[in-house]
């Protein structure tokens, strides 16, 4: 992987889907995901739904409502859905940056470029989160998480279907950027083009299908051929 | 051109309305000169007076400006960026030129007087003395902006690359108008350039003491690199701002004349207050 695979995925795109949580900010930075996982099982535990030992063990609240949706109880997904989603909002206050990330969303619209958020996190945090920053009009479309649907999360390529109808693309000209190995599915199966970010050590490995990894959003900016650079 | 005997409207009023359209048509375009009475009696074959009262019916309009000794002009049209340029080759034909900015850089300043200086270089201009006083923002000391967008706090590096920016500008522009004055083409050539610590957020050109310009600077938000890296930071941005023309003719005592004067003191309290040596 080189600059120049990046420049090549980054030319032929006029729309950059960015997933949140990693390649804009880190919104469990400050309100911690572990302690919101705990949250979502005590609220499970009280609708009497017996949990397994691996969601017990579970520090991922995405996890956790994953789970939910295997249950067939559709109140109580709402339910978990809801709860996480009023936790997000309040975690958006504290997240923090990624570092660069918001260079990307500034230089990807100085260079006429498209930036939309595809989030497995609720579209109102991921809303919230860009009306803190200031970062509100580049972002058009915000899509989060389905409503009480976990099942249609990414790696369902549902929600970057969803980014792309609603901009009027063609999956052809869109890249997504995203920290986990969803990511790169979801943009797969929606015939998007992906951009891992290795934002941890040992994910690079794991982004073998990825189209292009970065180590930095910085090299985003770059591959944009900004004027002012 | 002859002028149609069938038109109910008097032949002022036929002369005016070829006239406006040939202004809104852009053949004559803002600040430009128009043909002299004496050319226009010609091309319309009419007696001056009818040219006279014609020329007044778009003066009315707003669309022209009479200056005496020099004659008319299509008025800058505040609709639209205003070309600086020929207002100032129009001011160099002045004895003495004075040229007052204010604003973020001075990289539009030098822009827009460079290809004047040029015309005295190759002597198609003599104007016996140029003074040029450039007034702008401190950037060793913090303000509002330019910051960083993420935190909008101060950021040294980002100041150090707007320095870097004004220095450029502020050098070609002493160096050019010194130049005129070692070539011996004019007596006097003076550039002062003078800053303050009030965040950079509109421009100001006042043109022999007669005529100002005023610009907005917007605040945008753009990644520019700072110290090697990618930053997003929030700039005033001077570029694509309109230039509002204030530019007094010699029959109106209007709001122009007044604005004139006003932009004359301002300048001067901030010249001869908190402005300090710029030192490059």
């Amino acid at each position: 992987m080189t600059a120049v695979d990046l420049a090549k995925v980054i030319d032929r795109v006029r729309v950059i889907l960015l997933d949140f949580d990693g390649p804009v900010c880190s919104i469990f930075a400050q309100h911690s995901a572990s302690t919101v996982a705990h949250a979502l099982r005590r609220l499970l535990v009280d609708q009497a739904v017996t949990l397994p030992p691996e969601i017990l063990a579970e520090r991922d609240p995405l996890a956790v409502l994953r789970f939910t949706a295997t249950l067939r109880r559709p109140a109580v997904v709402r339910l978990v859905d809801e709860a996480m989603t009023r936790e997000e909002i309040t975690a958006a206050r504290t997240a923090e940056p990624t570092p660069y990330g918001r260079e990307v969303i500034v230089a990807a619209h100085q260079t006429g470029r498209r930036i939309a958020v595809v989030s497995n996190n609720s579209a109102a945090s991921v809303h919230a989160y860009l009306s803190t920053r200031r970062l509100t009009s580049y972002v058009h479309p915000v899509i989060g998480r389905p409503e009480a649907a976990p099942e249609r999360m990414k790696p369902d390529p549902f929600p970057v279907l969803a980014a792309v109808r609603e901009l009027g693309a063609e999956p052809a000209e869109c890249v997504l950027v995203g920290d986990s190995v969803s990511d790169i599915e979801a943009a797969h199966a929606a015939g998007v083009a992906a951009i891992g970010y290795a934002n941890k050590p040992g994910k690079r490995e794991r982004f073998a299908a990825a189209d292009v990894v970065i180590d930095s959003m910085a090299e985003l900016v770059t591959a944009f051929a900004v004027d002012e650079l | 051109m002859a002028l149609d005997p069938d038109d109910p409207r008097t032949p002022s009023q036929q002369i005016a309305a070829t006239l406006r359209a040939e202004i809104k048509t852009g053949k004559f375009t803002p600040g430009e000169k128009l043909p002299s009475q004496h050319d226009l009696v010609e091309r319309f074959s009419v007696a001056r007076e009818t040219i006279k009262a014609a020329l007044r019916k778009l003066q009315d309009e707003r669309l022209i400006v009479t200056r005496q000794g020099s004659g008319t002009f299509v008025r800058a049209n505040t609709e639209r960026p205003v070309g600086l340029r020929p207002h100032i080759e129009r001011a160099f034909e002045a004895t003495n030129v004075t040229i007052d900015f204010a604003g973020f850089s001075g990289e539009t300043m030098y822009n827009a007087i460079q290809e004047t200086l040029d015309k005295v270089r190759i002597g198609r201009l003599t104007p016996e003395s140029i003074r040029v006083r450039v007034l702008i923002s401190d950037m060793t000391s913090p303000m509002a902006i330019p910051c960083r967008a993420e935190d909008q706090a101060d950021d040294p590096g980002i100041r150090a690359r707007a320095r870097r920016i004004t220095d450029r500008s502020i050098h070609a522009l002493t160096d050019a108008v010194q130049e005129l004055a070692d070539l011996g083409l004019v007596k006097t050539a003076t550039t002062e350039v003078r800053v303050h610590r009030a965040a950079p957020l509109f421009k100001l050109f006042i043109i022999n003491e007669q005529e100002a310009f005023f610009g907005f600077y917007p605040v945008v938000e753009h990644t520019v690199s700072v110290e090697g890296k990618p930053m997003a930071i929030y700039d005033a941005m001077g570029k694509d701002a309109i230039l509002f023309p204030f530019t007094p003719s010699d029959e109106d005592a209007s709001n122009d004349a007044l604005y004139v004067e006003q932009a004359r003191a301002w300048f001067d309290s901030m010249w001869g207050t908190i402005a300090r040596e710029y030192a490059s």
